[in-house]
């Protein structure tokens, strides 16, 4: 085997591919955590998002609206979170988990006729050029417009939760609720619409494995990626750019995987895989030891229930 | 003219009569709402719903296989029930379910070949020292480090999962096995015991219940139970008492791995025979949705896994009669617990219906 | 400017407490004023309403002439009137500028050169781009003062706002209240510390217990005679009847006991000396905040000092936590009910048998003996008065007066050689407040000892022995009780000395 640039190159757009629905769920979920709610339905919205693209986009042929119903899905099903939560202060780690159960199994009840029908094939921009410049053409070529999407969204969220006013309500509302609530702002409002906003992005997430990644649906088939990206929230300390490359590196092991043997790697494929977990408890570890690297890490109020008297 | 149909007023005290009434409520809106979800997929809903939960009970075989699910989701729960009363959101009880298989797995894999009465009873202690570990893990984290042990607990989860994948695919897997992922099936002195002929419930129900009346015993009759309690609803009150808040932290989450241990040693020394990639169907998650729907109470649990195990058999014989997927068990699973935690908010708020004001002109 | 504010008989009633009975008073524009009184005397209450987190049971505020309602914080605004509370309202990791921008309309570029301004001209140094976690006390509070003058306020309401500051922030926070005086803006400042008072303030209103007391000019009036209307001017209260003789047998001595804190909102403490005998009730006054709660914890031993600064008939149990030290017959009661020493959605007799003292056999072996607590709460209910005689219900549905007998039962039937007890009497009726008086008096007939740490000095007077006052941290001379006025509390309680 020889280490030609080109091969490289190959492989590194397939790392940033198998990033995509991890940036895209990790950065819904972050706005959510952001606001201080706490959704471990994260796998349970992927899924839904992937059925519901899939389906869409086999019964209506029209990709565009797969896309856009399996956002749709996403959020509808956040609702139910979020309503929850917010309106009936029910606890969040048992109603995230309820929802990952629920979506899995709900996926797969919608998916039942869909199993074993090929996907339709999705549009690609400049797909020749991927091909004929060497490196550079697989990495910025040849992709989905979700694709490209993506890697912007880091750098919009970024910009919207420092530059907007918007932005600033959502992290105002994370670091103390009850301040938020006491110079006007709506906290409950601002929560419920960062839910739903993850519900959508996770709802992409899912879409984009089911419809573009590996065109087909299988029943769970996210596998266990909403964990990976509710952990990448954590390990990239709530920032939008460190989730872009946490997102690289867990996917980068999910790659390196696959070629494990070839590069003659003797450490056991589950010790890669076992990774990106353990990174993340480290970094809990690390930035919990200090309170006051807590309060600047993490917002405050995450998980806690916001309930005002009136 | 003002129109105000209902106002919600904070409850003074939290209804003790809702407080028994709501997981059956939960239950019967999960079966209406499942009836739906069947009919708009285009099942016939009562069919569907006879053979999800009537069907797998209605003959001996299919009923025992109700105690023998619903042995590893009670003692789970028992367990778990203990971090939750105190405050401690243990959601990683599957990953000390599979730590506890593979740790006693690998014991009864050292005694391959061996016979006597002693085997068993070291694999089992194995089992509940290897869950009790495992979720030390957690515990310690939360203690002396300030850190979540939610997410924590979580991430091991996965950990775990890969440590048996890697341990069945390599250094354990069978050497005559073929390369399937799994270890050699073990022998029979580490095995539990089946208690009827031809049904597959084993000892492991002893287990679950000697656990269900230990936790009864120690939450309800101990000093270091009421400790426990104390300490859950006020850490400052639990100080003001003289009570050690960490070393109770510790406790409830070695109580908790063990019994999550115990549930896997059941599984895998009971039905499974062996160790392989999938041990678990996910119990130590749905655990947490008995834990919950028995309202944390011995009994309570005891009955809410009956419920939850019937989930699972009904998706096993739905996908067998009628093609539904099997993970149509999870829907009602999922259900349940939205239904519950939706319908507390009644213990502490009521609706008043208010009629229709007219506003003074 | 000329601003014109005025509260016209505002009330405000909480169950058991009439926290604002009936105060009017007017402000104008260009003066300082100073809203004098002790912990729970009303003066937050009221400001409370003044910026629209509360509203008043009965009466108006009228500004400039008209009627105004303020039903949240936002209308206050909108109505001019700023106000920084104790404990700041602010985001700790969004930066200074982010938190000045969130609740202003304006632009960002605007925003910026308007609040370079403000602080150019009030001589402010802070740095606009750091997370607010990273501000000292002093810096916080400059954030939130500039908060108020970005909306241009006709009103300035301060509460408490030196008590997390240094002698240097404190100085320089009186220039800039007197700077904002002098351009006209109207500057209500709520304290408790009389040397402030009388160096910052033009006029004074002191509050007592719900009521207006007084207002008068500083020009008229010295620490003393604000200390004795401040504490109350009704000394002929019983002062304790002191002719059965006291024991000279010590008990527990409190020597160089020190603590301290990271925590900013926590008061250190500071070479605390002190010795109660047997049967004396051993009183320490002081107004809240000074470091009570902190010596109640290192008395009960939910916090753990260096052994040998407490020492119990010479024993020293500095380090042994609140249950051990029950074992050697003390007994303790907190002053907040709720959180620490009951559990309110617990039972009644589950609450009882959090004070498990020593020969109470509770958990006998480890278990729980149910029957032995029930019977031992009954006993409880029925000595001392309690208005239920059902151990099973839930304590929540207590009333505080009835809860705070609960909990003084549960601690005084053990029997205790030493009960410690902070605010006992705290939000009680007059019924309750005398039935606990008369049951600590009792105890110390049966010659035992009380710290009494309270915030009440007609308790302190009523029932104890010696007197010292607490203020940042430090304990005064002691006094014995004869020789108490109501002007050298005042004074020693202000952070003052008495010659």
């Amino acid at each position: 085997m020889s280490f030609d640039i080109s091969f490289i190159g190959v492989v590194i757009a397939s790392i940033m591919a198998s990033s995509v629905p991890l940036i895209l769920a990790a950065s819904g979920e972050l706005i959510t955590e952001r606001s201080g709610v706490l959704n471990l339905g994260v796998e349970g919205m992927m899924i839904i998002g992937a059925i519901s693209g899939f389906a869409l986009m086999i019964v209506t042929g029209n990709l565009f609206i797969a896309i856009i119903g399996s956002m749709f899905a996403g959020i509808i099903i956040s609702i139910i979170f979020g309503f929850l939560t917010q309106t009936l202060l029910t606890n969040h780690v048992a109603t995230g988990l309820a929802l990952t159960i629920f979506g899995i199994g709900m996926s797969a009840m919608l998916g039942k006729d869909f199993v074993g029908i090929p996907g339709k094939e999705f549009p690609v921009f400049f797909d020749n050029l991927s091909e004929s410049i060497p490196f550079f053409g697989p990495i910025l070529f040849g992709h989905s417009i979700i694709f490209y999407f993506a890697f912007i969204l880091p750098f919009l969220t970024n910009y919207f939760l420092k530059k907007t006013k918007i932005g600033l309500m959502v992290r105002a509302v994370g670091d103390s609720p009850d301040s938020a609530s006491n110079q006007g702002i709506n906290v409950i409002l601002v929560r419920y619409l960062c839910i739903l906003y993850g519900g959508a992005m996770c709802g992409l997430a899912g879409a984009y494995l089911s419809m573009i990644y590996t065109p087909q649906w299988i029943e769970n088939m996210t596998g266990g990626r909403g964990w990976i990206a509710l952990a990448l929230v954590v390990f990239s300390t709530w920032n939008p750019i460190r989730v872009l490359i946490g997102a690289m590196i867990f996917g980068g092991i999910t790659i390196l995987q696959l070629h494990m043997q070839a590069l003659g790697l003797r450490i056991p494929v589950q010790f890669l895989s076992a990774l990106p977990y353990i990174m993340t408890i480290i970094v809990l570890v690390v930035i919990s030891r200090d309170s006051r690297k807590i309060k600047l890490s993490t917002p405050s109020s995450l998980g806690k229930i916001f309930y005002k008297e009136k | 003219m003002e129109v105000k149909l209902f106002k919600i007023v904070k409850r003074d005290e939290a209804s003790k009569l809702i407080f028994f009434l709501t997981p059956i409520l939960a239950i019967i809106l999960t079966l209406i709402f499942g009836a739906l979800i069947f009919y708009f997929l285009g099942f016939k809903p009562l069919e569907a719903l006879k053979f999800f939960f009537i069907v797998p009970i209605n003959n001996v075989y299919g009923f025992s296989e109700l105690f023998v699910k619903a042995t590893p989701l009670c003692l789970i729960a028992i367990g778990l029930s203990f971090c939750f009363k105190s405050n401690n959101w243990n959601i990683g009880a599957e990953g000390q379910l599979i730590f506890g298989g593979i740790v006693s797995g690998g014991v009864a894999l050292l005694f391959y070949g061996q016979e006597g009465f002693y085997i068993l009873p070291i694999v089992i202690l194995a089992g509940a020292v290897g869950g009790m570990l495992f979720a030390l893990i957690p515990a310690v984290l939360k203690t002396y480090f300030n850190t979540n042990e939610i997410l924590v607990s979580l991430m091991l989860v996965y950990v775990s999962k890969l440590i048996l994948d890697y341990l069945v695919v390599g250094p354990w897997s069978n050497p005559e096995g073929f390369n399937f992922p799994e270890t050699r099936q073990f022998s029979e002195s580490a095995r539990m015991p089946t208690l009827f002929e031809g049904l597959r419930i084993h000892a492991g129900i002893f287990i679950a219940l000697t656990a269900v009346i230990i936790s009864w015993f120690v939450f309800y009759k101990t000093y270091l139970g009421f400790q426990m309690k104390v300490s859950g609803f006020s850490l400052k009150t639990a100080k003001y008492a003289g009570y050690k808040g960490k070393t109770m932290i510790l406790l409830v989450f070695m109580i908790s791995g063990a019994c999550a241990g115990l549930a896997g040693v059941g599984e895998i020394t009971g039905p499974i025979g062996q160790l392989h990639r999938e041990i678990s169907p996910d119990y130590g998650f749905t655990a947490i949705i008995v834990a919950f729907l028995g309202r944390l109470n011995p009994i309570g649990i005891i009955f809410a896994s009956l419920v939850v195990a019937l989930t699972y058999l009904g998706a096993e014989t739905a996908q067998i009669f009628m093609q539904i997927p099997k993970y149509t068990g999870q829907v009602f699973q999922g259900m349940i617990l939205f239904f519950l935690l939706a319908a507390d908010y009644l213990l502490f708020f009521k609706i008043k219906f208010l009629g229709i004001k007219k506003n003074e002109l | 400017m000329n601003t014109n504010l005025k509260v016209k008989n505002i009330t405000k009633i909480y169950p058991g407490c009439v926290a604002n009975d009936n105060i009017s008073l007017g402000f104008k524009s260009g003066k300082i004023y100073a809203l004098l009184g002790e912990n729970g005397a009303g003066k937050s209450t009221l400001v409370k309403i003044l910026s629209g987190v509360i509203q008043p049971d009965e009466g108006q505020i009228i500004l400039n002439n008209k009627i105004i309602k303020l039903k949240s914080p936002i209308d206050a605004k909108k109505n001019k009137i700023g106000m920084v509370f104790q404990h700041f309202n602010l985001f700790e990791t969004l930066s200074v500028f982010e938190n000045l921008i969130i609740d202003s309309n304006e632009t960002r570029g605007g925003l910026r050169e308007k609040i370079k301004n403000i602080m150019k001209k009030y001589n402010f140094n802070i740095d606009l781009d750091i997370p607010v976690l990273n501000l000292s006390a002093g810096q916080k509070q400059k954030v939130e003062i500039i908060r108020c003058l970005i909306r241009n306020p006709e009103v300035l309401i301060m509460d408490e706002p030196t008590s997390v500051l240094t002698e240097q922030e404190t100085s320089e926070l009186f220039s800039s209240l007197r700077q904002f005086s002098l351009e006209g803006i109207l500057i209500i400042y709520i304290t408790h510390k009389l040397k402030e008072v009388m160096s910052l303030c033009d006029e004074v209103a002191v509050m007592r217990k719900g009521q207006l007391i007084s207002v008068s000019k500083i020009v008229d009036e010295k620490i003393e005679t604000l200390a004795n209307k401040m504490v109350g001017q009704n000394l002929k209260t019983i002062k304790k009847n002191i002719s059965i003789e006291r024991s000279t047998e010590k008990l527990i001595k409190i020597s160089n006991l020190n603590f301290s804190s990271e925590d900013p909102f926590e008061t250190n403490l500071e070479n605390v000396n002190f010795e109660v005998n047997r049967g004396e009730c051993f009183g320490i006054a002081g107004i809240s905040g000074n470091g009570q709660s902190e010596l109640f914890q290192v008395l009960s031993g939910e916090i753990i000092s260096e052994n040998n600064s407490i020492k119990l008939n010479n024993y020293p149990i500095g380090n042994l936590n609140p249950q051990q030290r029950r074992e050697y017959l003390m007994a303790f009661s907190p002053e907040d009910r709720m959180e620490q020493a009951a559990i309110p959605q617990m039972k009644i007799f589950e609450n009882v048998a959090l004070n498990n003292f020593k020969s109470s056999n509770f958990f006998n072996n480890g278990l729980i003996d149910e029957k032995k607590i029930k019977e031992h709460s009954q006993k409880i209910l029925s000595d001392f008065s309690v208005n239920t005689d059902n151990v099973e219900l839930k304590s929540q549905f207590l009333s505080g007066g009835n809860l705070q007998k609960l909990i003084i039962g549960r601690e005084l039937i053990t029997s205790p050689e030493l009960l410690i007890c902070f605010n006992p009497t705290w939000g009680l009726d007059v019924g309750a407040i005398n039935y606990i008086h008369e049951t600590l008096i009792k105890i110390n007939e049966q010659k035992k000892s009380i710290i009494l740490i309270s915030t009440d000095t007609d308790e302190l007077l009523k029932l104890c022995d010696k007197i010292c006052v607490i203020f940042k941290g430090k304990l005064s001379n002691i006094m014995n009780v004869e020789e108490v006025t109501s002007e050298k509390l005042g004074i020693l309680m202000g952070g003052g000395e008495i010659v």
